[in-house]
């Protein structure tokens, strides 16, 4: 048995529209490559944002290293150090260059030396090929390049897990390669992830758990090969069709 | 036209030493008057309706009201000593001060309201995800962004305020307008003296405008960079 990475029981999120994005979510995600797909407006990012506190559960519980997270005691903000966040539409800090991007929460929030944060900073721009754009504005660069700039950013804290919210959805299709490519070797390397995608060829190669959802349920969990390649279930088979074409 | 008195040393004294009080109170209101914007502004986005209330509440009165008023209710209410310095009524300076602070206040917190909330939603969620405070957030990636936004706004705000000021003759405070008015009366040159106090408003005014879209150009060059 694989371990546990976070635990989610009874999870409901309502929004104060009234509508409900998750309804009575309980699942394990455990260690590895975890892809959540399913329709939009399915809950999948808004499962996704209640792993980091990004969005505050309504009810439920959700626990990670044997703690209940979303608990009025629960420190957030280390929560956040460990679980770190991409996002579809990047977010990197427009009045910051690439390097004071990686660079800014290693000194604030880590409390790093200046010079150590830069080290640590250029050694993951390399990683994920920008080194060259260290002194650039965000501004400057192509969807691909900020996206991986903002996963450089993200690894800069030092997470356990990175959570990927449709990291490639706002990207031209010549950029979203570059983009898989390093959350691949990231994956090599036995970094965690969860990943909201729609990337289909991409789920089938890395994923070892995959999460379909609609209507904010679960509707089934389990391995490529059941959910991608032999789907059963009509939902399922009816969304991967419409998906192919 | 008779505009011989600017060539008379002492009336064009007065309207110089004028225009610069005109400009130290100016100066005075715009930055004390951000820096006191901070708390309407704060309250106005918080979270809590009771403080949303009454950020509100101030803001919209004193933007509803007009400042000579709020001058004269402030003067009923408070009256302090007449205190000589520097040739002025300390005490009324002070209490004039005070209504253009608070005036200046809830003008500059409905823009800086504005350039806060300009700031895309994705920014402060960046900054969260990273583990960064909510004041961490604020401090280092709204603020910067929102500053930059506002600058045109600050600008004719500044502006605004340097007009504004013209009120404080009522409270016989030897700014330009009270300047005008002792060369006025001394020459009786009506038309020509409030002539030349119009175009040295305009050269302030226009000056301060022109200054501040510098500033807004560099740093949008820096941006681009």
């Amino acid at each position: 048995m694989p371990n546990k990475l976070f635990q989610i029981k009874n999870l409901y999120k309502k929004f104060n529209d009234g509508t409900t994005a998750l309804n009575n979510v309980t699942l394990d995600i455990n260690e590895g490559i975890t892809i959540i797909i399913g329709p939009s407006g399915s809950g999948k990012s808004t499962l996704l944002r209640t792993l980091n506190l990004m969005e505050s559960p309504s009810s439920g519980e959700i626990i990670y290293n044997n703690q209940v997270i979303n608990s009025k005691n629960h420190k957030v903000y280390d929560h956040r150090k460990d679980v770190g966040m991409v996002f579809q539409s990047f977010n990197l800090f427009g009045h910051l260059t690439v390097l004071e991007n990686l660079n800014l929460a290693q000194i604030k929030v880590l409390k790093i030396k200046k010079e150590l944060a830069k080290a640590q900073s250029l050694d993951y721009l390399e990683k994920v090929g920008l080194l060259d754009k260290a002194n650039q504005y965000p501004s400057k660069l192509s969807g691909g390049q900020k996206q991986r700039i903002a996963i450089a950013r993200s690894l800069c804290m030092g997470p356990k897990v990175i959570l990927f919210d449709e990291p490639t959805s706002a990207l031209d299709p010549e950029m979203i390669g570059e983009v898989l490519a390093v959350m691949k070797s990231l994956a090599n390397q036995g970094m965690h992830m969860v990943i909201v995608s729609h990337e289909m060829q991409f789920a089938k190669e890395i994923a070892d758990q995959i999460i379909f959802m609609d209507n904010g349920e679960i509707i089934q969990v389990g391995s490529a090969t059941e959910i991608l390649s032999n789907p059963t279930k009509k939902r399922i088979i009816d969304f991967l069709d419409r998906m192919e074409f | 036209m008779d505009f011989s008195f600017l060539l008379d040393v002492f009336y064009i004294n007065t309207l110089i030493r004028g225009l610069i009080i005109t400009i130290v109170l100016a100066l005075i209101a715009v930055s004390l008057g951000m820096l006191l914007a901070i708390v309407p502004t704060y309250f106005r986005l918080s979270k809590f309706k009771f403080l949303n209330i009454i950020g509100t509440a101030y803001v919209e009165v004193i933007r509803g009201t007009p400042l000579l008023v709020q001058i004269m209710i402030i003067y009923a209410f408070v009256e302090l000593p007449v205190m000589t310095f520097l040739g002025m009524d300390f005490g009324a300076f002070l209490l004039g001060m005070f209504a253009l602070l608070i005036n200046s206040s809830a003008y500059a917190s409905e823009t800086f309201r504005a350039g806060i909330l300009s700031v895309d939603r994705g920014q402060k969620e960046a900054g969260l995800s990273l583990g960064l405070t909510e004041p961490q957030t604020m401090r280092y990636i709204i603020m910067p962004q929102a500053i930059k936004n506002i600058m045109p706004a600050l600008g004719n705000e500044f502006v605004t305020l340097i007009k504004e000021t013209s009120i404080f003759m009522y409270l016989g405070i030897a700014e330009l307008m009270y300047s005008a008015q002792i060369v006025k009366t001394a020459t009786y040159q009506t038309k020509e003296v409030y002539i030349v106090t119009a175009i040295m408003y305009f050269i302030l005014t226009f000056t301060t405008s022109k200054l501040m879209s510098k500033l807004e150009k560099r740093m949008r060059l820096q941006d681009a960079k």
